[in-house]
């Protein structure tokens, strides 16, 4: 299983790598997304400040469905159905593989998007590993719940307008949680950040074990 | 008043509507099965 | 004796139900503190019982025996998505008279309390499972998935609640909102209020079968619809 999932995840890697489209489409998108959000909220200083947590959260989310529609993307086309059809790959592995390759994207992602909200929106953070503990552990939640949320959405007619509304409600107490341990972060609330850590813990752990397990029934055809 | 008459109303309404829907629906189901029998 | 008691059941459903609309509206008094609002708990708090425990507790108990091999059977999908349908329009009940509550109790039409964001999430969640329905393909897959949904849901709703109350009383401090009006209870209120559940909840019944039924017979029939429909998914698949 492990061996799969380095092969899966390497691969995946290795594609992004080459066609870049996260580079190209994605993080545009959400530097776009914080733009548009200073645009609705700004430019008053305080507002925004006030708003950064909840924008960076936002913006995160909507990237991380377009890594759930890429992802999924990935697998769909014909010769990566035969490959992984020949090689008998374990599902599991794929699993885990996938998710592994969403994770260091979500996360450069995430780093990206700190970078932005610090500087546009003057932010900033007091209590630094709460903020770190979050943006990984969220990154675990939300990248298992995107590779299983791919799989579910079959094929690609529908997969555009499905994949959102079936995916962004599950991952709302992400969104709930990451933005409280942000604001805890920048007022430096060290219980309350925790206890925030905590859902975002119990979130992660649940759709790895959710996804490890279901995957393979759901991709089977 | 007229708060709670119109969610008495609306509930029944829908529910009614709803329940109606689904009568049409198995009764237009039954129809086409026999006809697909025969 | 079983389809005596199914012949029965919309019958009864109904005469149930308008007890418990006549009981509320006419016979119970006004409430001694919100007055004639109160009349509202015979049908606010039974809608959501419904929908947020019943139907979505069944669906996700049947799609859980959907996707355990050794209980595998169409009969739990049907019944999934039949809890899910009528569960959707309770569900948009329970936000309606739970909206038209807090109009008159706090002069809004809406607020964040966790007991009506938790819903209105859920409310998305099942239509999200719906939209999915309608995705052409074969009956099995469209079972699997719509049964990982539900389930997921079913893991989701817990988190989401717990969440959500804590971001709302952790955030308001003082102001703890209750959706939950308790007013005080006696004699021929509490036999409503149990009326209304039993009412409410043998409706959902009703609906549940029929629902279940229509899905039935909709899949009894042509294979050369499925066959055809099985083609296409497959050409999109190829297509990609």
């Amino acid at each position: 299983m492990w061996r799969d999932a380095w092969l899966v995840a390497s691969r995946d890697l290795r594609i992004e790598a080459r066609s870049r489209v996260v580079l190209w489409q994605v993080v545009p998108f959400a530097v776009l997304a914080l733009l548009l959000f200073a645009f609705a909220f700004g430019p008053q200083r305080e507002r925004l400040v006030t708003a950064a947590p909840g924008l960076f959260w936002l913006a995160l989310l909507f990237s991380t469905v377009l890594f759930a529609q890429r992802a999924r993307a990935l697998e769909g086309s014909p010769a990566t159905r035969e490959a992984t059809r020949l090689l008998g790959l374990d599902p599991a592995g794929v699993f885990i593989g996938k998710a592994v390759a969403l994770f260091l994207e979500l996360v450069i992602l995430e780093v990206l998007l700190l970078v932005g909200i610090l500087l546009l929106f003057h932010v900033v953070v007091l209590s630094w590993g709460i903020l770190v503990a979050s943006l990984l552990l969220a990154a675990l939640g939300l990248s298992s719940a995107s590779v299983l949320y791919g799989a579910l959405s079959g094929e690609a007619q529908m997969r555009a307008t499905l994949l959102p509304v079936l995916l962004l409600p599950i991952v709302a107490p992400v969104l709930i949680a990451g933005v409280r341990a942000f604001q805890a972060a920048v007022n430096a609330g060290g219980a309350l950040g925790g206890r925030w850590l905590g859902v975002l813990a119990v979130f992660g752990v649940v759709y790895s074990a959710l996804g490890i397990a279901l995957y393979g029934p759901l991709e089977e055809n | 008043m007229s708060y709670v008459i119109a969610g008495y109303t609306i509930t029944l309404v829908t529910l009614g509507a709803y329940t109606l829907s689904l009568i049409v629906r198995l009764r237009k189901m039954r129809a086409l099965g026999r006809k697909n029998k025969s | 004796m079983r389809r005596t008691v199914l012949r029965l059941l919309g019958p009864i459903a109904l005469v149930l139900v308008i007890a418990d609309v006549i009981m509320g509206l006419f016979v119970t008094p006004p409430d001694v503190v919100q007055g004639e609002i109160v009349r509202l708990v015979y049908i606010h708090p039974a809608l959501a019982w419904v929908a947020l425990y019943v139907a979505f507790g069944m669906a996700a108990l049947c799609s859980v025996l959907y996707l355990w091999p050794r209980t595998r059977s169409m009969t739990f999908d049907y019944l999934a998505a039949a809890a899910v349908e009528v569960g959707v329009v309770f569900t948009i009940l329970t936000l309606i008279t739970g909206s038209i509550w807090g109009r008159t109790t706090w002069g809004v039409w809406w607020t964040w309390d966790a007991r009506l964001t938790s819903t209105a999430l859920l409310a998305v969640m099942f239509m999200g499972y719906l939209a999915l329905r309608r995705v052409p393909a074969d009956p099995h897959v469209r079972a699997r998935r719509c049964a990982v949904v539900a389930l997921f849901a079913a893991v989701d709703v817990p988190i989401v609640h717990f969440s959500v109350i804590w971001w709302q009383t952790l955030h308001q401090g003082a102001t703890v909102l209750n959706s939950n009006l308790s007013p005080t209870i006696h004699g021929s209120m509490a036999w409503t209020l149990l009326l209304s559940f039993v009412a409410f909840t043998a409706a959902y019944a009703w609906m549940v079968i029929a629902r279940y039924r229509i899905e039935v017979i909709r899949h009894s029939g042509d294979t050369q619809e499925l066959d055809a429909a099985v083609e296409a998914r497959k050409a999109e698949g190829v297509a990609l």
